[in-house]
């Protein structure tokens, strides 16, 4: 192992989802906020409706604020903090699909400006040219999540990329079009529920009902393809993959059944609701919708590491760095020899500190001892041998933990050193 | 069998030159926006304060004017900043990504920083007089909406002002940090293998760099902005607005004189601040590195001469656009002693740790291909956006 790690225990899986869960929920809204706002522009011009121009005016600052400010500094965020956490992941990002990220970056630059262009041109830039501004960040932004999809179904389902080493075989894989359909629905879905948001306060009451109306429109549509999308990726996910995304009495298990039933719901409650009696949804009924889709949305985004979960792409790279085809020679010479950044090169006479630096460098970026995922708390009541015999066997103990990787000197070195730790806390 | 090599043994998306030629050009698109980003607000508060003090409203206009467009520039930078990450990184990033672990809490500072400063930019921008009804309202609690009621309230200076002063302490601890990341890199003894460094603490406070290169950094991002400013009231005064145009240009040349004058003091600091065997590639070491940098300082003084002609000249428009080109060679020629310099100081870089230190393959030219395409279309589709506002704000004038 090449890399160093950030002493930083458990802090690594937490900060990350929030920053890619945020960046997700700005992202969507980009993508399907957009696409509503253009064509409510088309609208108004159509109908000359001048309290509705009003409005997208208003509503493009919002817009601007979200899509610029917050996807922007987040999205710097995500790469921040993965060269900290995962420093690997940003090399196969950089080296693997780094003309891919091109591609993503010439796409952000253009919704950027399209963004500040639109907002700067009411009243400036000609009504026509002004809606295609407005056009050109739609098929930005949906292509950006073309190709951030590609890229996620990547790690997800490699295809027979790991074999042949071309990216189009890595990209264009089994689960690229279904979750391709979840993204699409999710940004639907979204863009919907912040325009309706935005507009339970707008006046008169004719354009407010029109906003609503055709913000529970495209909401709609968002939760009832979200389903469709769940249940297709569900169903031509590998064997693997699916067990650990549904493994009995889990979070994700939970989540996945959760996030299907409150979609149903909501395409239910939209249609009789704000999509057929705009003029009864209120700015609290509209946010609570709005923190519901927030509640499919991530659980949709857990589901997808959930499923990913101990690789970071199956068979080439686990979450914590170790290529899985290293096993075998891991486990002939051991480890901690051939760690670049290990401070203990051998289990010595006392095992403790070789134990220790195997948790730093294999378990601390998922795992803090006592804290986030406490690795005390899961071996609470075990003793030594216990421990060993389960660290033996950690791909199947769990579906979302990688294989130990070292010799069965180092594992019980590992095991003496949780044992202790576990002793420790209990004092 | 696999044919895709393991992570060790990743090889780069394209040869090692070809990968420095477009780290260099990504790079240089950055650091534009990036020297403006840090520059503009400093400029705001300077032309502000000078306007206050003499009550020259010409002045403050100009204040107003650097104001606005900082939001638009902190943006510009974040966007234009991805691209020589990723690209440094599959080039650097065996010294970069375990730097910037052994420093990872203030690393991880960059975040609220960046959101600090980009929050702060843009309200001065999108900031409403009065108590209108705003799309914004319904999403904030009562609390928060009537705070931002009364802060409207109380006029455009001030809150204006603040927040400038916001941007740019949070632009200057950014600035900062990255400073102090590229100082840690050549740092091998405190992030290495084996170093025994605490966690995620460790800054290079005692580093002979560490001031001349903060001071270089600043210098350069004033003299940028002030080359900005100039070219802004050049366009004015071209435009027929010859009093704010005028006052504009004279406040840009001077500040961009005065930078890159100080420049060569600190220039020379920087230079010698570095380990003997990297100063020495600038004096004859290394006969290209020697002429990229002298060429690069003395295109920086054609510039500021070019600068003082035209806050002279009747017509200054001529030449401030003159100066453009001579502005742009001297920080392509800058980026690339930095490159030189960088990789220099690399080679100390335990072996072990080096990640880069693998026989490049040939890649595939598809996906640089479409990489390439991408970048076109969206050129065009930029272009076209940029040409349709333009044409509208020519209508509307």
């Amino acid at each position: 192992m090449s890399f160093s790690v950030w002493d930083a225990p458990g802090l690594a899986a937490p900060l990350k989802s929030v920053l890619v869960f945020l960046f997700a929920i700005g992202g969507y809204f980009a993508a399907g906020g957009s696409l509503l706002m253009v064509l409510l522009e088309h609208k108004a011009h159509r109908e000359g409706n001048q309290p509705l121009l009003s409005f997208l005016q208003d509503w493009s600052r919002f817009f601007l604020l979200m899509t610029v400010v917050i996807c922007a500094v987040i999205g710097v965020g995500i790469w921040l903090v993965l060269g900290l956490t995962e420093p690997w992941a940003v090399m196969v990002h950089a080296r693997v699909l780094g003309w891919v990220w091109g591609v993503v970056w010439a796409l952000a630059v253009v919704q950027v400006s399209a963004a500040l262009l639109y907002y700067s041109g009411w009243g400036v830039t000609a009504p026509g040219h002004h809606l295609a501004t407005a056009w050109i960040f739609v098929a930005a932004a949906w292509l950006t999540l073309f190709a951030l999809n590609g890229i996620l179904a990547f790690m997800l389902t490699p295809g027979t990329w790991v074999a042949t080493g071309r990216l189009a075989d890595g990209f264009f894989n089994d689960t690229f079009n279904a979750g391709l359909l979840i993204h699409t629905a999710l940004a639907l879905l979204l863009g919907g529920l912040f325009t309706m948001v935005g507009a339970t306060e707008t006046e008169p009451p004719r354009v407010r009902h029109t906003l609503i109306r055709g913000a529970a429109g495209f909401a709609l549509v968002g939760s009832g393809l979200l389903p469709a999308g769940t249940g297709w990726q569900a169903a031509i996910l590998p064997p693997a993959a699916r067990e650990a995304l549904l493994a009995p009495g889990s979070l994700s298990l939970v989540l996945f059944y959760g996030a299907l039933a409150l979609a149903i719901v909501m395409f239910l409650f939209i249609a009789a609701g704000p999509l057929n009696r705009p003029e009864g949804c209120t700015r609290s009924l509209a946010l609570l919708l709005l923190i519901l889709g927030f509640g499919v949305t991530f659980a949709s985004e857990w589901n997808g590491e959930a499923a990913r979960l101990p690789h970071l792409i199956p068979g080439f790279l686990e979450v914590n760095g170790l290529d899985p085809r290293d096993l075998p020679r891991y486990r002939a010479e051991g480890f901690l020899p051939g760690a670049a950044y290990a401070r203990v090169r051998r289990v010595g006479r006392d095992p403790l500190p070789a134990g220790r630096e195997l948790f730093r460098l294999q378990c601390q970026g998922c795992h803090a001892v006592r804290g986030y995922n406490s690795v005390v708390r899961l071996i609470q009541g075990w003793d030594v041998a216990t421990i060993d015999h389960q660290l033996g066997r950690l791909e199947a103990l769990r579906g979302s933990m990688p294989a130990f990787a070292g010799s069965s000197e180092e594992r019980h070195a590992l095991a003496e050193w949780l044992a202790a730790s576990g002793k420790e806390s209990r004092k | 069998m696999s044919q895709v090599p393991g992570i060790a043994h990743m090889p780069l998306p394209v040869a090692p030159d070809q990968l420095r030629g477009m780290y260099l050009f990504a790079y240089l698109v950055y650091l534009i926006p990036m020297n403006l980003a840090l520059g503009f607000p400093l400029l705001t508060l300077m032309a502000e304060a000078v306007g206050q003090g003499k009550g020259d409203t010409t002045l403050r206009r100009v204040a107003t004017w650097l104001a606005r467009r900082t939001a638009g520039v902190v943006v510009l930078a974040m966007v234009a900043g991805l691209p020589p990450y990723l690209l440094g990184m599959a080039l650097h990033g065996n010294a970069a990504l375990p730097a910037a672990q052994r420093m990872g809490w203030l690393w991880l500072a960059l975040i609220p920083l960046c959101f600090v400063a980009c929050g702060a930019a843009f309200w001065v921008p999108l900031r409403r007089r009065g108590t209108e009804p705003s799309t914004l309202r319904p999403f904030l609690p009562d609390i928060v909406e009537s705070y931002l009621l009364a802060f409207r309230r109380r006029g455009l200076e001030r809150p204006g002002l603040l927040l400038t002063i916001v941007a740019a302490a949070a632009l200057l601890g950014i600035g900062f940090i990255f400073i102090a990341h590229a100082i840690l890199m050549g740092r091998p003894d405190l992030w290495g293998p084996g170093a025994d460094a605490a966690a995620g603490t460790v800054l290079p406070l005692g580093d002979s760099q560490l001031l001349p290169r903060l001071l270089h950094t600043l210098l350069g991002a004033l003299a940028l902005s002030g080359f900005a400013v100039a070219w802004h009231g050049a366009e004015r005064v071209a435009d027929g607005e010859s009093a704010y145009g005028r006052t504009a240009l004279r406040f840009g040349v001077l500040w961009f004189a005065i930078a890159t004058g100080l420049q060569m003091l600190a220039g020379p600091w920087f230079l010698f601040s570095l380990k003997p065997e990297v100063t020495r590639l600038f004096l004859g070491g290394s006969a290209s590195t020697t002429l990229w940098l002298w060429t690069g300082a003395g295109a920086s003084i054609v510039a500021v001469l070019l600068a003082a002609i035209a806050a002279a000249a009747p017509e200054p428009r001529q030449y401030v656009w003159g100066a453009a080109p001579v502005l742009l060679f001297s920080l392509g020629a800058m980026t690339t002693v930095r490159l030189a310099a960088r990789e220099a100081v690399l080679q100390r870089v335990p072996a072990e740790a080096g990640l880069l230190r693998i026989p490049p393959q040939a890649a595939p030219p598809g996906p640089l291909l479409l990489a390439l395409v991408a970048g076109g279309v969206a050129a065009a589709a930029i272009g076209y956006m940029l040409w349709a506002a333009a044409a509208g704000r020519r209508r509307a004038a």
